[in-house]
């Protein structure tokens, strides 16, 4: 076992960057262990090239690394084999050659032990027939493909009692109330080292999990019960605001060291670097294109209501929110709608109108006029319903809810119909419980959001390379395993790796659809205020209005192939398309080809596609928006603008061509 | 242990009406009834269209029952928690 007194100082010439797959934590103390196939993917799924390949570049700093694991090693005996004349290899063979390997560890051998059970084997007596060894992952690996076929390697996987319910906090008989505790003392630093307080800390073992927060030193002892150091399956480590999580699965732990956690700035990422001090996009606004929004495209005159935890106006890009009501105090209280003690509020506010101009990250509508109605911690559905007259009674374009239940609610649903008939257009998170879409997400008078995320946008060793699904696509966009799916769901949106603010005034990056729905709610916002048809057929409030926008964000989608669409609906919404910059998906195919077919150096070739070099100008590339704006392909405002901006790199939309990432 | 066993399975109730004048006799109906307390009132101002009531689960029975009927402008269930569908702090579901 590594000892975590090696990396007293995790900062301290960190190892160089590795892009394979195997470039997990278990380099970082030279036991070479590879990566988790879930790791693998999020740290090596962009091939090393492309939008999202930066993520490559960071080195880990943590202290933990993965221990070896433990595996069941036999000859194979298959008539297969000897009819190509491969014969078994012979026990004693297999020992010695594994016990020669300085990075295996032969712990037991398992055998008969007497002639019946030799017999039932087919060999003779006193032969063991298993070899039980310690190696890593990559080592496993290595020995089962040298022995072509003729070894039997597999995970000695521990074995659980069924009764024992996976979720915490269940009463069953099968807790362990005596025995000895296994104490874990853990040391979680931040930045130059320093103590990093108020972290929660989980480690996850084979029966309950333990966890606590660290304190103003840095530290914090868990007791897990029933446990081994061999048994504990996984740690997590959640910062309070400002870092990346941490996580490690089968960690290699001391019981009798502090087990030294160096934490990640968010900064440190390089698609974050100088973050908060200059202004950014997160990753989910920049597939969705809102970073090639000409700038007064804001969301002004339009009014966003967000039913959550409230929103902090201590934080910069909140401090321009004027308005709301604390439901939950509304007769004694009701300004405090601008203490947010869950950050949950804050974190969605940010995504759909962070304001600030300099410093932060760059919200959807950042001069809509945000209305928070603040019902948690504690919320009921009665508390939805008056939030939703709240929204009513101020003429609320939009709302975020990015909550539910576990069951309709009649009287709920009436509500959102009233606020539908009112021109309240209802935008709800799907839900987190990875199964059906939850209530209200369910109904069909809402917008219903699935969560998205994509590889290379968090480190390999952060909590976030937990939510990888099976389903990913070319451009590495995968479905959250968390994700509630189904017919209902009409969009889907970034909602792994959020970067957002959080109280008082720090960002945190978080996982959910809760997430995913702000980034619908604030491109609605836009929506609603710059669509020619709002200014037009649908400027008056009411139920055609609701469904014209529903249909317009649909439209404007990016189609995500994981091959299911009840996990994606119409795809990810894109803010061009939306707002009437450039033609919808499909709809007028004509015109867009015309618009994609002007003469010039780069004739045929999309508009943005990779063929305009980062940072030219679309009129040095020889595209001429007057021409495209006559071809019905864009609004003369933003041909305008286009004409003298450079181009960011964007995720291949209207691509003829092949597109590598 | 309450005395009153009712007490113990007391909880908040919503109750809807599609017509005004019916929600305001119940609201009327409720002020009266020791068994019922109102703990808010939603709607435009002077109109609400839904109450929020504690009482005890019979009690919400027996108006489930009176109020079963299809064409009763009133309807009740049970005020339900709502849950947050993001990070929010306590115990993460096991990754593993």
């Amino acid at each position: 076992m590594a000892k975590n007194s090696d990396t007293p100082n995790p900062n301290a010439n960190p190892p160089p960057a590795d892009n394979s797959a195997d470039s997990s934590s278990g380099k970082n103390n030279g036991n070479g262990a590879s990566a988790s196939p879930a790791t693998a993917a999020a740290g090596g799924g962009g091939g090393g090239g492309g939008a999202g390949s930066a993520g490559n570049t960071t080195e880990p700093r943590h202290g933990i690394s993965q221990r070896k694991g433990q595996f069941l090693i036999a000859a194979r005996h298959s008539p297969g084999l000897q009819a190509m004349g491969l014969q078994p290899l012979a026990f004693n063979v297999i020992e010695q050659t594994l016990r020669a390997s300085p990075d295996i560890e032969v712990v037991d051998t398992v055998g008969p032990k007497n002639v019946i059970g030799a017999l039932a084997d087919g060999m003779g007596a006193d032969v063991p027939s298993v070899l039980v060894a310690r190696m890593t992952d990559q080592k496993a690996g290595i020995l089962h493909q040298q022995a072509q076929g003729r070894l039997i390697v597999e995970r000695d996987h521990p074995l659980t009692m069924h009764e024992v319910a996976p979720q915490p906090g269940l009463v069953t008989c099968s807790v362990p109330s005596g025995g000895p505790a296994l104490n874990i003392p853990i040391l979680v630093l931040g930045k130059d080292d320093m103590p990093l307080p108020e972290a929660e800390v989980y480690l996850f073992g084979s029966m309950l999990p333990a966890s606590g927060v660290s304190d103003v030193s840095g530290r914090v002892t868990l007791a897990l019960y029933g446990d081994t150091p061999q048994t504990i399956r996984g740690l997590y480590v959640k910062p309070k605001a400002d870092y990346w999580s941490f996580y490690q699965a089968e960690p290699d732990i001391s019981t009798t060291e502090p087990n030294v956690i160096g934490m990640r700035l968010l900064s440190e990422w390089p698609s974050l670097a100088n973050f908060p001090q200059e202004q950014t996009f997160g990753w989910g606004q920049k597939a969705m294109r809102l970073d090639q929004l000409p700038p007064n495209y804001r969301g002004q005159g339009v009014r966003v209501g967000i039913v959550d935890s409230g929103a902090a106006t201590s934080h910069d890009d909140l401090k321009k929110i004027r308005f709301g009501l604390d439901i939950m105090n509304k007769a004694s209280d009701p300004g405090g709608w601008n203490v947010d003690t869950v950050s949950h509020g804050s974190h969605c506010a940010g995504v759909i109108a962070g304001a600030s101009s300099s410093v932060g990250i760059r919200g959807f509508a950042p001069d809509a006029e945000v209305h928070a109605c603040k019902l948690f911690p504690g919320g009921q559905v009665s508390q939805l319903i008056d939030a939703l007259e709240y929204c009513i009674e101020k003429q609320v374009d939009v709302v975020n809810l990015s909550l539910g239940g576990i069951e309709p609610s009649e009287a709920l649903e009436q509500q959102i119909q009233r606020a539908k008939l009112a021109g309240v257009a209802c935008i709800v998170a799907a839900g987190n419980s990875g199964g059906a879409v939850q209530y209200p997400a369910s109904s069909p008078n809402v917008m219903a959001v699935a969560a998205l995320g994509r590889l290379n946008e968090f480190p390999q060793d952060s909590y976030h390379t937990q939510t990888l699904g099976p389903q990913v696509d070319a451009n590495g966009f995968f479905s959250p395993k968390f994700t509630c799916y189904g017919p209902q769901i009409a969009v889907c949106a970034p909602g792994v790796a959020i970067a957002s603010s959080v109280p008082s005034n720090n960002y945190a990056a978080w996982d959910g659809t809760s997430m995913a729905a702000p980034h619908v709610t604030g491109l609605a916002a836009l929506v609603l205020a710059h669509h020619p048809d709002f200014h037009g057929a649908y400027k008056s409030r009411g139920p055609a209005r609701v469904e014209r926008l529903f249909q317009i964000i649909k439209a404007s989608s990016q189609p995500i192939n994981f091959g299911d669409q009840t996990r994606t609906g119409f795809g990810m919404p894109d803010v061009l398309i939306a707002v009437g910059l450039q033609p919808q998906r499909g709809v007028p195919v004509q015109t867009q080809q015309a618009f994609l077919a002007q003469p010039g150096p780069v004739a045929g070739a999309p508009i943005f596609g990779r063929r305009v070099a980062q940072g030219e100008s679309l009129a040095a590339a020889g595209f001429n928006p007057l021409a495209a704006m006559m071809a019905g392909g864009v609004d003369p405002a933003y041909a305008a603008y286009l004409s003298g901006v450079p181009m960011g790199m964007p995720y291949g939309f209207g691509s003829t061509g092949p597109v590598r990432w | 242990m309450p005395s009153n066993p009712s007490q113990a399975e007391s909880g908040h109730y919503i109750i809807r009406a599609t017509d005004p004048a019916a929600l305001a006799s119940f609201i009327r109906e409720a002020s009266v009834d020791p068994e019922l307390t109102l703990i808010d009132q939603i709607g435009p101002a002077g109109q609400p269209h839904t109450v929020v009531v504690t009482m005890s689960s019979a009690k919400a029975a027996a108006l489930e029952q009176r109020f079963s009927p299809t064409s009763s402008p009133l309807k009740i269930e049970p005020d339900r928690p709502l849950s947050l569908f993001g990070n929010t702090p306590g115990m993460p579901g096991d990754p593993l």
